[in-house]
């Protein structure tokens, strides 16, 4: 595949093109795993999807 | 994907390139505030769950389990719809869910990641699942990456 660093791209350019390009009202944040407990601090109740049933 | 004080890289980034010390260390300039993915959520309402997966392999399930649960929710418990709130946080391959089609062209994520676009029945270049992820936000889904 044709990845950032084999394309030459800096992580400033990649960083960038991942947000701008982005679907709307997709909202990125700092990591997946601290947003689960944050938003189970929340009353957010976690509900996990396997790979497969 | 990463943002904010420490860095910032998505699913294909993450296998294109590794922060390093010279990284950022806030988002560029014109990124979302790193606090409206919480006001996003904000809610009054009971009806509140988070969905987590990084199985992009699985994510018809994905939709249908997040489908469900909006059903359920409304129709059975009687949730007003205005107020529930269904956060989907995707994470390793989910991510590229979130992406529009132009990072899907770019990092061939369909090849990368063995999703098939159900039009040309190749390896998806675009995200074929926008139209799912627009019917769930509509509905109150709020979809982290």
């Amino acid at each position: 595949m044709d990845t950032g660093r084999a394309s030459g791209k800096t992580f400033e350019d990649v960083q960038k093109e991942m947000l701008d390009n982005l679907i709307p009202g997709a909202y990125p944040i700092p990591a997946a795993v601290a947003e689960i407990s944050r938003l189970q601090q929340r009353g957010y109740p976690l509900v996990y999807v396997p790979k497969a049933f | 994907m990463l943002i904010g004080g420490a860095a910032t890289i998505g699913a294909a980034a993450l296998a294109a390139c590794t922060p390093d010390k010279s990284a950022p260390a806030s988002p560029p300039a014109g990124a979302k505030s790193s606090r409206d993915y919480e006001k996003a959520v904000e809610t009054t309402g009971d009806a509140r769950a988070a969905f987590a997966s990084p199985h992009l392999a699985n994510v018809s399930t994905y939709f249908v389990q997040a489908k469900n649960w909006l059903d359920a929710m409304e129709k059975s418990y009687g949730a007003d719809p205005k107020l529930i709130k269904l956060v989907m946080v995707n994470y390793g391959p989910m991510n590229f869910i979130t992406y529009n089609d132009k990072i899907w062209s770019t990092y061939k994520a369909g090849a990368w990641q063995t999703v098939t676009d159900p039009t040309t029945k190749a390896d998806a270049v675009r995200n074929p699942f926008v139209d799912d992820i627009k019917k769930l936000q509509d509905r109150g889904c709020v979809f982290y990456t």
